[in-house]
């Protein structure tokens, strides 16, 4: 009973990243309602921007986490432009397989500028631990679940007490009606668009000052936590993202402690295939998908 | 006001309207018949940017045609849906502050949320969720409303732009006679000097309720044009509505 919670202990740190990327995912799939396969791509050379900055000026953790943030968020707007908004909006297939080809060529470009397997990235406290009780929690991961707690908190704040998400929420919900009540879709979908890579980018920054080293596979790997955590929680679901990350989070790190690395991501594929065939729509996307349902049937 | 030239919008191999010429002036309440089918929606549609036209459309001295549905909006032509479009998972507050920031300029103020710029939006909101009638529903969700409250929603959603010209798909539809009567002594209230009221409307006693002129299609073509009870009169009219439905029922 003691390793299980420990276990979940483990998993809630990891999975509040893991929430963060969902996050990002279902921020884009909310108001563009198609896939962006680039996203974890955009936020590995993100990361590697504050590599660069760490590698060659020594810079410290702030500098080198704005550094991350803001190249997600300049490679973000890149793939927005490339596959979004050049392409019509009823061509999701398009979009979908053009943002495929940029992240090769976002995953070259980068191989292409840092040629070594791994670089080193600095770590948040590195070795310190936090007990409570009977449990203990790396600092670093920690910060890492407190970090991403506040940046969930900004976000809902961003989306339910501002303007600017009052309009997301617009375009999210019905983008015609949106642009006919004289809402400026192409800028609201290019500024969620940087909202989610910046909570990409401080994703990344997290997982990568965690692990204490970034490949360009990174970009691989945060794509599918990202997506597996969104479709968990239902697609589009700003609640579904956090719950799905986290459940990730705990399934991932009790499957890691009872049965082993190896089976680690097979029992978090059998969770998913599991979810979509109990409730298609994803934990909490079931709302979602009936009240779009409703809609498409009054049309 | 407006003024419609030669207006035409075709699918494929379709001709859904036909050359239609047609104007508005300041402050009158046109109303807009024709049997199912007629090209009273899509006329709508190619005014407000949704279908692309060709003809030429002038709205206070702007080109319509071409510009994107929201800066149509913009320049205060707003229009109201047969098939309702409101927000469903907002609140009805929260409906009307969507349509009236539109994210239109957007300063950083937009994103914090600029305290007495908020309270004035707020403020006007209110005003206009109560001058449709719906100051009780202020908090409800969107999509839980009845029809009838749907409908004066997007009123109310339109009327926050400060529209010079509303265009109104079925105002009643799905209504009671009553909650008729009632969309038609609103809607009365609306037209004053410097807004133009445009209904597109099956019911006659709305129509010739309401409306200082008319203007009637027929298959995607303008057959009549004038004052309500002459036009009503006219024989390609009457022919028109034949077997449908008696255009002289009220």
């Amino acid at each position: 009973m003691a390793d299980f919670l420990q276990n979940c202990l483990d998993g809630i740190a990891t999975g509040s990243a893991y929430a963060l990327l969902a996050l990002g995912f279902t921020l884009i799939f909310g108001v563009l309602r198609r896939l962006n396969l680039s996203y974890g791509p955009s936020i590995m050379a993100g990361v590697f921007a504050g590599t660069a900055l760490y590698t060659a000026f020594n810079a410290g953790l702030a500098e080198i986490a704005i550094a991350t943030v803001i190249g997600a968020v300049v490679v973000g707007a890149y793939i927005e432009r490339l596959c979004f908004w050049a392409i019509r909006k009823d061509m999701a297939v398009a979009s979908m397989v053009s943002s495929f080809v940029i992240w090769m060529q976002i995953e070259e470009g980068v191989t292409l500028l840092f040629p070594d397997r791994t670089y080193a990235f600095p770590g948040i406290l590195a070795d310190a631990v936090v007990e409570f009780g009977p449990f203990f929690l790396r600092a670093s991961s920690l910060a890492m679940l407190a970090i991403a707690a506040l940046a969930v908190l900004g976000l809902l704040g961003l989306i339910y007490r501002t303007h600017f998400g009052l309009a997301v929420r617009a375009v999210s919900e019905n983008p015609e009606a949106a642009r006919v009540a004289g809402v400026n879709t192409g800028l609201v979908t290019l500024l969620a668009f940087a909202c989610a890579s910046a909570l990409g980018g401080l994703a990344g920054f997290l997982i990568a000052a965690g692990d204490e080293q970034i490949t360009p596979l990174f970009g691989l790997w945060a794509t599918f936590k990202g997506l597996i955590a969104m479709m968990l929680g239902g697609m589009g679901s700003i609640p579904g993202a956090v719950l799905g990350g986290l459940l990730l989070g705990v399934v991932e790190a009790n499957a890691l402690w009872y049965l082993g690395v190896e089976t680690r991501d097979l029992i978090a594929y059998m969770l998913l295939f599991a979810v979509l065939t109990f409730r298609p729509g994803g934990l909490m996307g079931q709302a979602a998908l009936m009240a779009r349902r409703a809609a498409e049937s009054r049309v | 006001m407006l003024a419609i030239d030669g207006l035409t919008v075709r699918f494929g191999g379709l001709t859904a309207l036909e050359d239609v010429s047609l104007h508005a002036a300041d402050g009158e309440v046109l109303g807009l018949i024709g049997p199912n089918g007629s090209g009273k929606t899509t006329l709508i549609n190619a005014l407000t940017g949704v279908y692309p036209a060709t003809g030429r459309v002038r709205f206070r001295g702007q080109d319509l045609l071409d510009l994107p549905p929201e800066r149509i909006v913009r320049l205060g032509l707003v229009r109201t849906f047969q098939n309702l479009r409101v927000f469903r998972r907002m609140t009805v507050l929260e409906n009307v502050l969507a349509a009236q920031n539109g994210m239109t300029g957007i300063g950083f103020a937009d994103l914090i949320g600029g305290r007495r710029r908020d309270a004035a939006r707020r403020e006007r909101a209110h005003e206009l969720v109560e001058r449709v009638g719906l100051g009780g529903d202020a908090d409800r969700l969107a999509g839980t409303l009845p029809l009838a409250s749907q409908r004066r929603l997007e009123l109310a959603r339109a009327l926050v732009r400060d529209p010079a010209l509303l265009l109104l798909d079925e105002p009643s539809g799905g209504m009671t006679p009553a909650e008729t009567r009632e969309m038609t002594g609103l809607i009365a209230r609306l037209a004053c000097p410097g807004r133009t009221v445009m209904v597109v409307e099956h019911k006659m006693a709305l129509i010739t309720g309401l409306c200082t002129r008319l203007a009637v299609l027929n298959f995607g073509r303008l057959i009549a044009e004038g004052a309500p009870a002459e036009v009503l009169r006219r024989p390609a009219v009457v022919e028109a509505y034949l077997g449908t439905e008696a255009p002289v029922d009220a």
